[in-house]
């Protein structure tokens, strides 16, 4: 675990981890493009599956309405203190 | 030679021994009477067994098919991990409940009718309470006594349907429903189905109890009511449209409430709403395929969900608190925990390589079979917000963020043991997915890694971090609790006891009541008077009247006294004169 807090403690390690993310993500959604629309490997079941990367488009955009239904829209409305209910 | 050990009765028998057994002994005795009933499950034939006639109906406690095969096969092994798990514990009213709770489990997934379905439902219920009441806190008896409530009227609406179901049919036999679809029985126990895979509105009863059983408990708990009612819905309402959409539905609210969540263990609960919400989805599609991967995401779901209420239990175990606002930098000194979580995250999330990825994907293509973009599109948000709460928000507030600074170490050997046992199988089924298929109720030539569907689900994943990292800053948890339907019983029955009090106690108090009080004070007022009078002027001067006619009557007998023998006779003779003139006059008539 010493490596892992290594990395995870120094700016300058961090910030490599950080760009062999966003490398690791283009990389996927070009493949996605690569595969699908390309060499057509896949096959859809509906219209929009098999648009250019799908599967990182769909990932984004569900993770972005997750995050504003939850933070928000719900979260404000919903949310009380822990001792609501006592 | 017994034809048939039915394995609920080896566990509830078994859990007579108990009290009985200390120390290593107990340690043994729990996880291999766990294993004896996973190794019967495995030497079981196909085939109906132990029916008996009771009341003039056919009773049947062993109906073995592959159905209930893949899901007792996984209930058994679910049951060793978690008593591996729970291992360290020394109260035995635990380890009972838990073996009572699990094996009646078990007797739902093999009964045949609805009688014995029906008695071990309840069994259930009643059994894994003392699962959440072993806490001995002021807010587990609460809670327990909440999730008592909820089952029992889930029960009743069950027994309900049964009692409509029997008088339409006159058959107690459970089988599919669809013939009934739309009636009352049907509804009935639909209803009685739903709230035990806490579909909404029927979920809160989930999030409110799990997170208040024992660090143990939540293990067995997060196994057995949901995935049973994931069985009974597969047998009796496949194909059930409502369910399609409630499913589909469930799985997001699930995630959208578990990334509002700062409880760790309820925050994993209501990824249980979210993932039974992809079963119940499947069951509604109806196809062999959904029905399929239904089976299949219920098995890996309780072991990886087992994993996860694991590794949240161990660190509530040692470090007294599982909320994300107290937790931080856990991994220096808990990484073996840290590791094992993760791969129940990877799992639930379905990461390639993993349990989920093989069974969620069936049912996603389910929906994509039956060109169902509305549950493929759902389904698809929920899997990337699974991702997004537990890998990415629990694991990094948990784990990693800012060091709390807590002084934890690693659990007890046996609770590592579990875990490590649960991820080793959450990776096999991710590696060898046929082990899975070829469990499951119909044939399965499904192939889960495609070019195309590994680099979908590592877009979802890559991007979803991306959403993540963008809104870090508002993601982080706070201390709080988020409404659900529970208020209704827990905030409106208050009000409603408002009410009560207030008003309706008001005017039985100072209305109703102090007019009866002036009513019965008057009365008894002048009762008093009346009778005080009565003893003043008649009870009081009669004695000494009395004790003077008492006086002159013994003066006047002091005279007839006078000692000589002649005047007795006189009175004598004249008395028997007297009494023969009585006689003559009265009877001579």
């Amino acid at each position: 675990m010493n490596g892992l807090r290594r990395l995870l403690e120094d700016p300058q390690r961090m910030k490599l981890l950080k760009r062999v993310f966003f490398a690791g993500a283009v990389l996927v959604a070009l493949l996605e493009v690569l595969v699908v629309n390309v060499l057509h490997l896949g096959h859809g079941y509906f219209w929009f599956d098999g648009l250019p990367a799908f599967g990182s488009v769909c990932g984004f955009i569900s993770g972005v309405i997750i995050i504003i239904a939850a933070k928000f829209i719900f979260y404000p409305l919903l949310s009380r203190k822990e001792n609501h209910y006592d | 030679m017994i034809e048939w050990l039915h394995p609920g009765l080896l566990l509830i028998g078994g859990a007579a021994l108990v009290p009985f057994l200390r120390g290593r002994l107990l340690q043994a005795y729990l996880p291999l009477l766990a294993a004896a009933a996973l190794l019967d499950c495995i030497l079981m034939a196909p085939g109906t067994y132990a029916a008996f006639q009771f009341l003039g109906y056919d009773l049947t406690f062993g109906r073995v098919d592959r159905l209930s095969l893949v899901f007792a096969y996984v209930f058994t092994l679910a049951g060793v991990i978690g008593f591996i798990y729970a291992l360290h514990v020394k109260d035995r009213l635990q380890h009972i409940a838990a073996l009572i709770y699990m094996g009646s489990a078990l007797g739902v997934i093999f009964a045949g009718d609805y009688f014995v379905l029906f008695i071990f439902w309840e069994l259930m219920a009643f059994s894994s309470v003392f699962l959440i009441w072993a806490n001995r806190t002021p807010e587990s008896v609460a809670a327990g006594f909440r999730y008592l409530l909820v089952h029992v009227f889930g029960g009743l609406c069950l027994l309900g349907g049964i009692m409509l179901h029997i008088g339409q049919t006159g058959s107690i036999s459970f089988d599919a429903m669809h013939a009934f679809a739309g009636g009352t029985a049907f509804i009935l126990i639909l209803v009685g189905f739903i709230l035990n895979a806490a579909v909404p509105p029927l979920n809160a009863w989930l999030p409110d109890a799990y997170p208040a059983a024992t660090v143990t408990g939540a293990v067995f708990m997060s196994a057995y009511t949901t995935k049973s009612a994931v069985y009974v819905l597969i047998r009796g309402f496949s194909g059930t449209e409502a369910l399609m959409w409630l499913g589909a539905i469930m799985a997001v609210y699930g995630v959208i409430y578990a990334t509002m969540e700062n409880n760790g263990r309820r925050l994993l609960a209501y990824h249980i709403v979210s993932q039974v919400g992809f079963m119940v989805c499947g069951i509604g599609i109806g196809s062999e395929m959904a029905v399929n991967g239904a089976a299949a995401h219920a098995f890996a779901h309780i072991i990886y969900k087992g994993l996860l209420f694991m590794g949240a239990g161990a660190v509530l175990y040692m470090a007294g608190t599982v909320k994300l606002s107290e937790l931080g930098g856990l991994y220096k000194t808990m990484p073996l925990t840290m590791i094992f979580f993760l791969v129940g995250g990877l799992s639930i999330a379905g990461a390639p390589l993993m349990s989920g990825f093989v069974s969620k994907s069936m049912t996603i293509s389910g929906a994509g079979e039956q060109h169902n973009s509305f549950a493929f599109l759902m389904l698809t948000l929920a899997s990337s917000g699974t991702f997004l709460s537990i890998v990415l928000k629990m694991t990094y507030y948990m784990f990693f963020g800012k060091d709390s600074g807590l002084q934890v170490t690693e659990p007890p050997k046996n609770m590592l043991v579990a875990m490590g046992l649960a991820s080793f199988i959450c990776i096999f089924i991710g590696i060898v997915p046929q082990s899975l298929y070829a469990l499951l109720p119909y044939p399965a030539d499904y192939a889960p890694y495609t070019a195309q569907h590994v680099l979908d689900s590592l877009g979802l994943f890559f991007f979803t971090a991306f959403g993540f990292i963008l809104f870090m800053k508002k993601l982080a948890p706070k201390p709080g609790l988020n409404l659900d339907t529970d208020w209704f019983y827990r905030k409106a029955a208050q009000a409603f006891m408002t009410v009560v009090r207030k008003p309706v106690a008001t005017i039985e108090y100072k209305i109703v009541g102090e007019a009866y009080d002036y009513l019965i004070r008057t009365a008894i007022l002048l009762m008093s008077r009346v009778v005080n009078h009565f003893e003043t002027e008649a009870v009081q001067p009669s004695a000494p009247a009395l004790a003077a006619g008492a006086s002159r009557f013994g003066a006047m007998l002091q005279r007839l006294q006078t000692g000589r023998v002649h005047d007795y006779a006189l009175v004598m003779v004249a008395g028997i004169v007297g009494l023969a003139v009585f006689y003559l006059a009265w009877w001579g008539k």
